[in-house]
Formats: structure tokens, C-alpha cells, sequence
């Protein structure tokens, strides 16, 4: 019976012995390696066509467009000064005297011209009770059906008003300025021959107002409203300085609606904040365009390409891009020309620049940090369960741009690239140009620590991006073709605490 | 994930032992088909139903056996792992270390819930139920290190699950002399059983792909597809033949072929169920796309059968006055949810230090798919009644922390 009970008690002891723990799960760490992207950013993407445009050839361009107009010309004024007072007028008498009627010192030549408004006034005075017929006839200026101004006696000494409004001066097309009005005096009366039988006088001295003026100018100026192009790009600081673009164009396109040869006067003004650079319009020989005039039927068309200063304009990388003190003169050189009211001068232009580069190794950064927010519960995911991340980057360049772009991060939006004290880490990434290398370049790796990643524990985190572009063996030109990319593979990899799952 | 991995291990918690069982086979890790008498020789040798034997009757449900085992994990690994804070690369690395491509769980257990034998012959019945499982060791690298290679391939090998639930009742009839032996030889007798078999339910992986490869050129890219078959109520048979003979006084031999013409058939309700889900090419910059082909359905399927393997079994045993000494070699022809292919080795003791308590002992040698089981058992005799209690410890030859499974067992003989 002891042995029963030594052996029991010894399975009990060797049982018992089986201490069985409560379930309890433990926390481990494990690396995640994720593809995270493998894509082919390609230029073309970049092109927005409207800042950035690729041409036939590819070519990648940076582009502005804008427009630019003078008011409707309005009404050519002329200033009459014609005064004739108490002329004798004899009976059975027809005869015709020219008087001149422009005052002088106008900078114009009327030739013909539609009348907007404007008046002439006549009177006959001690008219002889025997007189029958008294008209004046004013040759040059007549209705439309080519009839002249004709203004009769009716029995009244007052003053006789006429608008002429609507009356033409002159003849179209006429080679001839009108300076001088024939004016035509018809009297008939009982008495003989010669016998006074009344008195005529005749003023225009108020402005007439042409809608449509033939003739030409000696310096009629005619002023554009300004015109503002932007340029949507945001530059990083130091572009400038890091990129030399090789030539820049200005197109102007201007449609002339007048009948005259006018000179174009203006500046182009580029303005990045504070910082403004202007630079005239003139052609290759340092003269200012002249465009051409237009016709009864068509407008005239001018292209002007202008070149010269325009690559130091856009070298400062403009926001904005304006055409400013322009100006139309219509001068002694445009000749005899027409014009209407209503008629305008437009202007298209464009400023082209092609990305023809130099780059340089200098530094350029985004001027306003970004800021990321992190809600709470990622906030929480990487304070309890991400111990280290990691990114695997490999790139192909097809780019003959290059450089090392440089990532501060930070807890305030003051983020100061040269204050180590205003940033809490960076990391870098280099990529060289397809001058280096097409091929895919070696994968490179950037690492956050824990400490590094315990930034992103804070709701607000700050980025700002630097860049360091790889100088170029010469000038690059950055073309938009199906085989201009940068390809770019990447894995990220994070070391994950499993706590709880 | 933590109740995913409970049911998990709720499911596999069920396993093969080997064909239908009885619960003092566990007593001498299954080296037990010379040692089976009276109405367990319906499951083990029915050769040895024997006239002279007396009657005796199975008490309802007090046969009882169970057991949970896995292949790579035992007591101490678990409970290192549960009482570690942190587990660091040695950790993880004790936790795989003996998985061989998989952790393999399974469990089962076997109840007896009637029995009667007179003479040679008897009728029983028993309820059984077996499940095992598998998961591949690349799932558990996956969750404890991630993903550190570029390609995971899983195979139907080592990711399945099975599992089986049945009743039987058995009627076997022994003693029976086989003719045209010369006397002067050992006397050969042989014996059948026949059991009817209501299928409970039966649950199978029917096929498993799958991969996961993430890499820089081509993405992640994952492929999983799993079709499941489920059988609710069913109906079967098998039956076993043996022979058996007393060498000497102390030496007896016997081999019986099991499993004859087994089979289950599922009538009652059969469904088959899928799911398949894949992404290829995926990067996390996109992953807000649509990037998931997944696919789950379910569709009710003919009746099915669940075979169950032939299964062979020799053995000798050597009888002693104060004890007996026995080796048996079971050999299954293929898988099934109750059989091995591998063939296994075993050896049982019973020693008789007094009349009253018999002390059984029993090893079965492990194999690729199969632990080493070590056994010990002890009893009580009183009359005509014997009750027992043994243990079993997996892959330790003392039960206890290093054992990497445990099965229990009780035993009741009533015989008059």
C-alpha cells in the first residue's frame, strides 16, 4: 500500500510540477517592407498649357499671355476759325470766294472727315425789300447725297444755325487737305446790277467733332490701358540664381483697326515681390516698331519678336509680367490715313521662354514650409507602434536635371535652413541628371530613427523643402517627349511594435 | 487577430490518433492491440473475443480520452512566450525553431457510450471525434518578423484543416479457429468486427493557394484561395479483420487489417464553401483604388463520402507473471482525417507490483508527422471491476513542461 501511495504522490508531484501560465501576448517588433510607388513622372505632366507649353519639338517652354488695348479712338476735333462779318452782297451778282477756316497749329490735315457734331451759323442783314433770291452755298461741306450746304435768306435778319451734324467735309479720298471752304453767294433782286441789297456774315469758331476723319497727323498719341499678365509658378527661393535661362521672346501681335502706320512705344515690366525689372520694347535695331496700318476692309496686322532684354526680364523669374506706358503715335511718317470713332488697336502678346538652362550649384528653397497634421490616432500608431521607418528610393533620370533635395522638418513653420536650431532633423535625397546616368541610378535609403519619428507624436509638423541642383556640363534643354521621366520605384519600410493586436 | 487565434486553435483542438481508438489504448501510447480484451477487442482485435472470457459491460461515458498536441510548441516555450514583456529575435526564433514548415495542431477524443461482450462475441458503441491542422511556418514568420523576403509561397501541405465527428457501433465476433493448421503449431484464431458509423459532421480543406511577394519593380501582390468542404449528418461503415495466436505460455502475436470498406457518407447537408482574394501589382500609392479582386461564396454540393484509410497493425506481445512487455507496428495506406501514412512504432509494459494495482507504461516512437508519445498509466483492480487513470506526454518522456502535448485517459471495466 506505501508503494501505491509513494507512486501516486509521485504523479501528483510531476503534474503539479505543469505550471500553466495565463495567456498573455507579448509585443514584438516586425519590419513591413511596403511598395509604396513605381511610376514615371513624365514633363509632359508638368505642362499646363498655360504657363508651360511644349512646342512641336518637345521643347519645354514657359509661357505668358497677355492682352493689351487702347479706348476707341473717339472723335478727331478740328477748331474752326472762320469769321466773316457784314460782306456786301450785290444784286445779280453770282460769285465764289475761298475762305480759310482752320485755325492754325493743329497737328492735323483734314481731307475728308463724317460729322459728329458741330455747327456753322450765317446771317443776312439789311436785306433790301427788293430782294428775291439770297442763299449761300458752302461747297466743300454737304450732305450725304453729295448736295452742299446751302444757306437761304427767309426773311429774317437773326442769325441762322446749322448743326452739321452729319454733313461730310470734303472729299473722300481726296489727295487734297481742306483748309479753305468755297462759299457761293446767289442774289437776285429788281434793282439793277450791282446794287447792294444786303450784308452776310458767316462764323465757325466752336470744335467739329469728326466720327470719321480723313487726313493725316503730325503727332496724335493715342495712350493703352495696362495690361498684367501672371505667371502662375511659384518660385523657391534662389531659382534665380541656380537657373540661367538661355533666351526669352516677346510676341507681340497687334491688330490695328485705324488707317495709319503708328509707332508703338512701351515698356515690359516684370515684378517678383519687391523686386521689379523693366525693359523697353524696340526692335533689333533699338527702334521702336512701327505697325502697320489698316484698311477700309481689314485691320492691319503686325508680328512684332522681340528678344533683346527680355531674357535678363524673365532671368529674375517674374509673377508677373506687364506691359506698361504703351502708347500708339500717329506721326508725319504714318501719312494720310483714316479713322473711325469706334476704331481700336489690340495687342496679343506672349512671352515665351524656352527651358533652355545653365544650371548652377546653388541653393533654392520653397519659401513657406507645409504643414502636416497629424491626427490623433496616427499620432498614437507612431508614438506606441512605430519604432523606425525607412525609405528604399531608386530613380531613373531622363532628365538633364539633377540635384539633392534636402527635407527640414520641424515644429514651428520658421523653419530656417542655415539655423540648426529652428529645424529638428533633415534628410536628403540626390538624384543626378541624365548627363550622369539614364540608368536606373543605385537605390539610396533615408532612415527615421524613433526619436525622429516622435516628431510626427505632435498634431502640427512643418516642412520645408531645399534644393541643391547639380550644375550642368553647359546648357540643358528640358524636353517634354515620351521619353523625358524621371522613374521612380520606393519601398517603405517600418519596424511596427506589435502590442496589441 | 487574439480571437482568430483561439478559434484557430478551438478548431484544430481535435486530432487523429489512428483508427477508431478506446481510451485505455492510451495507457500504452496505442501498443495495446494484443492487450485489448472483452468488448475493446471490437476495436483492436476482435480474434481475441474469446469464449472463456467473462462478460463485461461498458459504463456509459466511463471510456474517456483526450488529447491536444502540437508539433512544435511545449509548455516551457509557451509559457516563456506568455510571460516575456518583449520578444526579441532568440525569442522568436525558440518559438519556430521545431515547426518544420508548419505548425501542426490536433486533438480528439474518444468516449465510450455502451458496451457488452459474452463469449466471443460483443457490441459497443463510442462516440469519436478528431480534428488537425495546419498553418504554414511562413504565416508565423510573417507576423513575427514581417516581410523580410521578396516571396512567400504557401502550400496545401502545410495549410489545411480537418476535422471529424462520429458514432459508432460495432459488433464483433472472435475465437474463431482457423482450420487446417498443424497441431503442432501455434493455433491461429480469427475474428471480424463491422461497425455502422453515424457521421456527426466532417469539415476538409479541399484545396489552398497561396502567395505574397512584394518587391520594388513589382508591387505587393498577394493571391489567396481556399475551397472548404462541409458534410452535417451522415452515415458509414467499416470493418476490421484480425488474427491473433498464443505463440507460447508468454508470447503472443496477432495483425489485424482496420478500416476495411471504410467510409462515411454525407447525405444530410453538403456545402462547399470558397473564398479568393487577390491584388497584384499593388503600391501603396494607389491603394486607394480599387485593388482587391476578393470573391466569397458558398454553394450546396452532392453527398460526399470521407474515406477512411486501411490501416495495418502488428503485433507481439511477450506475458510475464508479474508483468508483460509488447511492441506494435501500425502502418496506414494513406492519409485521412484518422489515419497516418507514416507508420509508427510503439511498445507498452504493464507491471503487476501487487494483484490490485497494475502500472501500465508505454512509448510510441515519434516520426516526421507523428510526436513521440510516452505513456504511463496506473489501476485499480477490485473483484471484477478495474478502473484506471493514465498520461500522456508528447515529444517528452516525462510529462510536464517539455511535453508538447498532453492526453488523458479513464478507464472503467465492469466484468461478471
Amino acid at each position: 500500500m506505501k508503494r501505491i501511495i509513494l507512486f501516486l504522490m509521485l504523479a501528483l508531484i510531476l503534474l503539479s510540477a505543469c505550471e500553466i501560465k495565463e495567456p498573455a501576448l507579448p509585443v514584438w517588433d516586425l519590419d513591413l517592407n511596403i511598395p509604396l510607388i513605381n511610376e514615371r513622372y513624365y514633363v509632359s505632366d508638368l505642362a499646363d498649357s498655360v504657363n508651360l507649353i511644349v512646342d512641336e519639338n518637345d521643347l519645354m517652354y514657359m509661357l505668358t499671355e497677355g492682352e493689351l488695348d487702347t479706348p476707341e479712338v473717339g472723335e478727331i476735333n478740328i477748331y474752326p476759325n472762320l469769321e466773316l462779318f457784314d460782306a456786301p452782297v450785290l444784286s445779280g451778282i453770282e460769285f465764289s470766294q475761298t475762305s480759310p477756316f482752320m485755325a492754325d497749329e493743329q497737328g492735323l490735315h483734314l481731307r475728308y472727315g463724317l460729322v459728329e457734331s458741330g455747327s456753322i451759323s450765317a446771317r443776312f442783314a439789311g436785306v433790301d425789300p427788293a430782294t428775291e433770291i439770297l442763299s449761300l452755298s458752302i461747297l466743300e461741306i454737304h450732305q450725304p447725297s453729295g448736295e452742299a450746304l446751302v444757306i437761304e435768306y427767309a426773311g429774317s435778319e437773326e442769325w441762322i444755325h446749322i448743326d452739321l451734324a452729319g454733313y461730310y467735309f470734303g472729299a473722300l479720298e481726296s489727295a487734297q487737305d481742306l483748309s479753305e471752304l468755297t462759299l457761293e453767294v446767289t442774289a437776285t433782286s429788281s434793282h439793277p446790277d450791282f446794287t447792294p441789297i444786303a450784308e452776310m456774315s458767316l462764323v465757325m469758331l466752336e470744335p467739329v467733332s469728326f466720327s470719321v476723319f480723313q487726313g493725316d497727323f503730325e503727332n496724335y498719341e493715342i495712350l493703352a490701358g495696362e495690361s498684367v499678365a501672371s505667371i502662375e509658378i511659384e518660385y523657391p527661393h534662389g531659382i534665380d540664381e541656380a537657373v540661367q535661362v538661355s533666351e526669352a521672346f516677346l510676341e507681340i501681335e497687334i491688330v490695328n483697326e485705324l488707317g495709319f502706320e503708328c509707332e508703338f512705344i512701351g515698356f515690359m515690366r516684370g515684378i517678383r515681390g519687391d523686386l521689379t525689372r523693366m525693359v523697353p520694347i524696340l526692335d533689333d535695331d533699338g527702334e521702336h516698331f512701327r505697325i502697320e496700318a489698316g484698311s477700309a476692309d481689314e485691320p492691319g496686322y503686325s508680328n512684332l519678336l522681340i528678344h533683346d532684354g527680355l531674357q535678363i526680364l524673365m532671368q529674375m523669374m517674374p509673377e508677373t509680367i506687364e506691359i506698361i506706358d504703351a502708347r500708339f503715335i500717329i506721326d508725319s511718317q504714318s501719312g494720310s490715313g483714316m479713322m473711325r470713332k469706334e476704331d481700336t488697336i489690340r495687342a496679343d502678346y506672349t512671352v515665351r521662354v524656352p527651358l533652355r538652362l545653365t544650371v548652377f550649384e546653388y541653393p533654392i528653397t520653397i519659401q513657406d514650409a507645409t504643414e502636416i497634421e497629424v491626427d490623433e490616432d496616427n499620432r498614437d500608431l507612431i508614438d506606441k507602434n512605430l519604432m523606425g521607418a525607412g525609405l528604399i528610393m531608386q530613380a531613373q533620370n531622363m532628365i538633364p536635371l539633377g540635384g539633392t533635395a534636402y527635407a527640414y522638418f520641424g515644429t514651428s513653420s520658421d523653419i530656417d535652413v542655415d539655423d540648426p536650431q529652428s529645424f529638428s532633423f533633415v534628410k536628403s535625397l540626390t538624384l543626378h541628371s541624365s548627363q550622369t546616368s539614364s540608368d536606373w541610378q543605385e537605390p539610396v535609403s533615408l532612415e527615421l530613427s524613433k526619436t525622429e519619428l516622435n516628431l510626427f507624436t505632435l498634431p502640427r509638423v512643418y516642412l520645408k523643402w531645399s534644393f541643391v541642383l547639380e550644375p550642368s556640363d553647359g546648357e540643358v534643354e528640358i524636353y517634354a517627349g515620351p521619353d523625358d521621366f524621371i522613374g521612380l520605384k520606393s519601398m517603405l519600410h517600418a519596424k511596427i511594435r506589435v502590442e496589441d493586436i | 487577430m487574439k480571437k482568430l487565434i483561439i478559434f484557430a486553435a478551438i478548431v484544430c483542438c481535435f486530432a487523429s490518433l489512428g483508427a477508431l481508438s478506446t481510451a485505455r489504448s492510451i495507457f500504452f501510447a496505442d501498443s495495446y492491440m494484443l492487450r485489448a480484451s472483452g468488448i475493446e477487442a471490437n476495436y483492436w482485435n476482435p480474434a481475441k473475443l474469446s469464449r472463456s472470457s467473462p462478460k463485461e459491460i461498458w459504463v456509459p461515458l466511463s471510456d474517456f480520452g483526450i488529447f491536444v498536441a502540437n508539433n512544435s510548441m511545449n509548455l516551457d516555450t509557451y509559457n516563456f512566450v506568455v510571460s516575456r514583456d518583449t520578444l526579441q529575435t532568440a525569442d522568436k526564433e525558440r518559438i519556430l525553431r521545431d515547426m518544420d514548415g508548419a505548425l501542426r495542431i490536433s486533438g480528439g477524443g474518444n468516449m465510450s457510450l455502451f458496451g457488452f461482450s459474452w463469449g466471443n462475441q460483443a457490441i459497443s458503441s463510442s462516440m469519436n471525434a478528431y480534428a488537425k491542422g495546419a498553418i504554414s511556418e511562413k504565416f508565423l514568420r510573417l507576423a513575427l518578423y514581417g516581410n523580410l523576403e521578396d516571396e512567400y509561397i504557401f502550400y496545401e501541405s502545410n495549410n489545411n484543416a480537418s476535422s471529424i465527428a462520429f458514432t459508432d457501433i460495432t459488433y464483433g465476433m472472435g475465437d474463431i479457429l482457423i482450420p487446417w493448421i498443424p497441431e503442432d503449431l501455434p493455433q491461429v484464431k480469427a475474428g471480424f468486427s463491422a461497425s455502422f458509423l453515424a457521421g456527426l459532421y466532417n469539415v476538409s480543406t479541399q484545396d489552398y493557394e497561396g502567395y505574397f511577394t512584394s518587391d520594388l519593380d513589382s508591387g505587393a501582390s498577394f493571391h489567396q484561395q481556399i475551397n472548404a468542404r462541409v458534410g452535417l449528418g451522415g452515415f458509414g461503415f467499416k470493418s476490421m479483420l484480425g488474427v491473433h495466436s498464443e505463440i507460447t505460455d508468454y508470447l503472443e502475436a496477432g495483425i489485424t487489417l482496420d478500416n476495411i470498406f471504410g467510409m462515411i457518407s454525407w447525405q444530410m447537408h453538403n456545402e462547399l464553401f470558397g473564398f479568393y482574394a487577390t491584388a497584384d501589382s499593388v503600391y501603396a500609392a494607389n491603394v486607394d483604388e480599387d485593388i482587391v479582386d476578393y470573391e466569397d461564396f458558398s454553394e450546396e454540393i452532392d453527398s460526399f463520402s470521407s474515406s477512411l484509410a486501411p490501416e495495418l497493425r502488428m503485433a507481439v506481445m511477450y506475458k510475464h507473471r508479474y508483468g508483460s512487455l509488447s511492441m506494435d507496428w501500425v502502418q496506414g495506406f494513406r492519409e485521412s482525417s484518422v489515419t497516418n501514412a507514416t507508420g509508427r512504432l510503439s511498445f507498452g509494459a504493464s507491471v503487476l507490483p501487487t494483484p490490485m494495482i497494475p502500472l501500465s507504461l508505454g512509448v510510441s516512437l515519434g516520426s516526421s508527422r507523428v510526436p513521440l508519445k510516452v505513456s504511463y498509466g496506473i489501476g485499480l483492480r477490485i473483484k471484477h471491476t478495474e478502473f484506471g487513470m493514465a498520461l500522456q506526454s508528447f515529444d517528452s518522456i516525462i510529462p510536464g513542461s517539455s511535453s508538447k502535448g498532453v492526453a488523458f485517459a479513464t478507464s472503467m471495466r465492469i466484468g461478471f
